[in-house]
Order: C-alpha cells, then structure tokens, then sequence
C-alpha cells in the first residue's frame, strides 16, 4: 500500500521557521536579503545589535497604542508625560542589548525628538480618530493563497465610521513620505485588508498610513492607499514567490550599501559560503 | 523590570470535503525579568505551563466546534474551508481566518474589545456576566459580535462607576 503523507503549507512553515505563518515582516527581510531571512527566521540567530531607529520606531508605537487603548475604554487621554512614559519603558526593554546609533545620534537627541513627535501625534487627527475604535494592535491570521501559509496581519487601529471601516498602520519616518513610498509601502495595507475584509460586515475598507515624521517640527501625515484588484493580485503574487524561495531553502546573501551596515548578522554573512 | 513572555499555539485539522477546523491560542505574561539571569529553571516552568495552557485550550476549543460541525463541513459553524474555531483566551491577540468565525453571520468582538468591556466593567463595578446575559443573551463578551461589542462598550463607559460592586 502507497501512503501519501502531503505537508500543508502550514506544516513546512513550522517545519522551517517554528511558526505555522507567514508575517508581512517577514515577506519584506526575504524581499531585502534572502540569507537575513533565513539566518532571522529559519537559524533563529540572536540578533547581537538592535538599530536605534528600531527601538525608537517601536516605542514611539507603544506610546500611540496606550493612548487608543485609554480611548477605547473610556479612560481619560494619557498626558503626555504619561505618553514619554510609554516610550521610555518600551527602551528599557532593550536594557543591556547593544542598540546601534546612527552618526551623531544618541539617546538623548531621540528623547527630544520623541517628546516632539509625541506633542504632534497628540494634536493630530490620528489620535482622536473618527467613529468607533474596534481594533488595536489587534492581530489576525488567515489563508491568503492555496500552498502559501496563513498570513499573520497586526493591525494598528481598527475604527468603524458610519460608512467604511478604517485601517490605519502607524509608521514613523525621517520625513513625509513621497508618493513612490506610499505605493511601495501599500503591500503591507493591501495584504492586510484581505483580512480584515470579513470583520467589515459589508462596508468598505479604507487603508491608511499615519506617518510621524522625525523631523525639527514634527508632523503627522496620513497617506490614503488605493485599492484595486490589479495590484492586490500582484502583491498576493509576490508573497507566492516568495514563499515559493522560503520552502525551496533559497537563501543567498543581496548585499546593498543602505542595509548591510546597520544588519546584525555582519560576522554570519561574512562567514556564509552557502 | 517585568520581563514580557508571548507564547501560543495554533493547530488546524482537516475536515471532509477538503475543509479544515483551527484553532490557536496567544497568551501574555509578565514574569520577574531577574528569572532569566538567575532562575532559568523557574522561567522554563512557566513557559512549559503556558504552552500546556495553550495547547489544552486548542485542544478543547477543536473538540468543541468539531462537535458542532456537520459532516459535510460546510458553510455552518465549526467548520468548513474557511472557518476556524474561535481561538481566543485570556483576552490576547488571536483570531483565526478573520476573526475566528465562519463564513455566515455576524463576526465576534475582536480582543481588542473584550479587552475593553474586561478593563471597563472592572473599573466600574459591573458584574459583567449578568449584564451581558441580560442586555446580549451571552454569557461571554467573546461571544458579542463586533456591533454589539462596541454597543456595549458605549453604554458601559456611560454607566457611573460603583464602589461596592454592583450587580
């Protein structure tokens, strides 16, 4: 008797990475450098350095998430003492870790930025969004396409309005964000709207970027991302190469000058040889 | 300084008629951050029980909707290509296949609100279960759908806070 035991795309996931997923962070470290994915998600080697911009980028998340959850559950708005609370705490989460500096960059420059771009953020229509919020940092997971694994969506702000429900990513960038960087960014929205397309309950989706700039003046901008089949369909396509490089272990290192100085697997790469 | 400890599971069987039934389960722990340094043995306890806690959690959660789903698998609650059983726990982020519900009918809160009807009736005094049962016919606020959810959220912020647990 022939028995065919058939791995689900679920299945090699784990088998490879541990996780029965695919996340939109993981699509785009294969898209930059293939061997960082693999030493990232499939060799799961610590990362010895961690980017300050990562850091700051993240705890600036943080303080933005506290301030929706106290509006979701009626509490009165975090000042923004507590808001710099929120940021210094997601930093000394990485007490001990060797975080990477950019050239004369240091902690206290962040600081003051992040009391900046906080104050905006604060000011901003983004902190006190339209409509009901139903949805923060909220996490979904579901089948995209047949033989690619699950695709794991965090969403940073959920709002239902009377006419559309609105999903909003927060980014935090050196300045506003080109029209070229909207529509290279858009993926991530246009992937993630298939997911939550089925809590919509039929009314449309609109996807947006609220982008905080670390500018002198800080700002924040929200960015609206079209939709259309045509280009859904081709970023769906790209994830399926993508995957389809993942489970055939097709991992090479894609040296590029902007990235390679500030990756942390410098001394793994150079020790590659395939 | 808390040490934050994400842990879960998902699992997915197959169903007739080529559908599937998942399952997954997040949890969130803080734990004393000293136990990594100094007490490995303590923190690998925890992150043993949470796994079981998981585990047994999609465990139960398959049983369950694979008794409510019909052979053919399709289309009804429980199963069918696209449905998943409800994953949630302890209020951490999880859903399945979009929210954890399938294809028909009105889909569940997110935890983003069950968090908040939590956070909202604790700090009113609400005695929730009752509430809910008597305003929703649900014993759960997993169980309100997303309308509801934010329903009950609006009329729970607007009840006055009680100090002798009310109802």
């Amino acid at each position: 008797m022939i028995s065919i035991n058939r791995e689900s795309a679920n299945d090699v996931a784990e088998r490879l990475t541990g996780r029965r997923y695919l996340s939109h962070s993981a699509v785009s470290t294969y898209q930059s450098c293939p061997l960082k994915y693999y030493f990232r998600y499939v060799a799961s080697i610590p990362e010895e350095t961690v980017s300050a911009a990562l850091v700051f980028g993240g705890a600036i998340h943080l303080a933005a998430e506290t301030h929706h959850r106290s509006l979701l559950q009626g509490e009165s708005a975090p000042t923004s003492d507590d808001l710099f609370g929120c940021y210094q705490s997601a930093w000394s989460d990485f007490d001990g870790r060797d975080v990477q500096y950019a050239r004369n960059s240091g902690r206290e420059q962040l600081d003051d930025l992040a009391r900046r771009m906080l104050d905006a953020f604060e000011s901003s229509d983004v902190a006190q969004p339209e409509g009901r919020i139903i949805g923060i940092e909220e996490e979904l997971t579901g089948s995209l396409l047949p033989g690619v694994p699950d695709l794991l969506a965090r969403i940073d702000l959920l709002v239902e309005t009377d006419d559309a429900v609105v999903l909003t990513d927060v980014k935090t960038a050196r300045s506003r964000w080109s029209s070229d960087q909207v529509k290279t960014s858009a993926s991530q929205l246009l992937l993630y709207q298939e997911l939550v397309r089925p809590l919509a309950d039929g009314k449309p989706l609109r996807l947006e970027f609220a982008v905080l700039t670390k500018t002198k003046s800080p700002d924040v901008v929200r960015y609206v991302v079209p939709s259309d089949s045509h280009r859904i369909e081709r970023t769906k396509q790209v994830v399926q190469r993508v995957w389809n490089g993942i489970q055939s272990e097709f991992f090479y290192p894609a040296p590029s000058p902007l990235q390679c100085p500030s990756c942390p697997y410098q001394a793994e790469c150079e020790a590659w040889i395939g | 300084m808390p040490l934050k400890l994400q842990v879960g599971t998902s699992q997915k069987i197959g169903q007739p008629d080529y559908g599937s039934l998942g399952a997954s389960c997040h949890v969130e722990l803080e734990l004393d951050a000293s136990l990594i340094q100094h007490d490995l043995e303590t923190f690998h306890r925890h992150v043993k029980n949470a796994y079981v806690a998981c585990r047994q959690a999609v465990q139960d959660e398959l049983a369950r909707g694979a008794e409510v789903s019909p052979p053919s698998g399709n289309g009804h609650p429980g199963g069918n290509g696209n449905g998943h059983a409800n994953g949630h726990r302890n209020g951490a982020h999880s859903n399945g296949n979009g929210n954890g519900r399938d294809g028909s009918g009105p889909r569940k809160a997110t935890s983003s609100q069950v968090r908040a009807i939590h956070a909202i009736a604790n700090r009113q005094g609400v005695r929730l279960t009752e509430e809910l049962e008597a305003r929703f016919g649900v014993s759960s606020p997993e169980d309100l759908s997303i309308r509801q959810a934010s329903e009950c959220i609006d009329e729970l912020k607007a009840e006055p806070a009680t100090t002798g647990g009310r109802r």
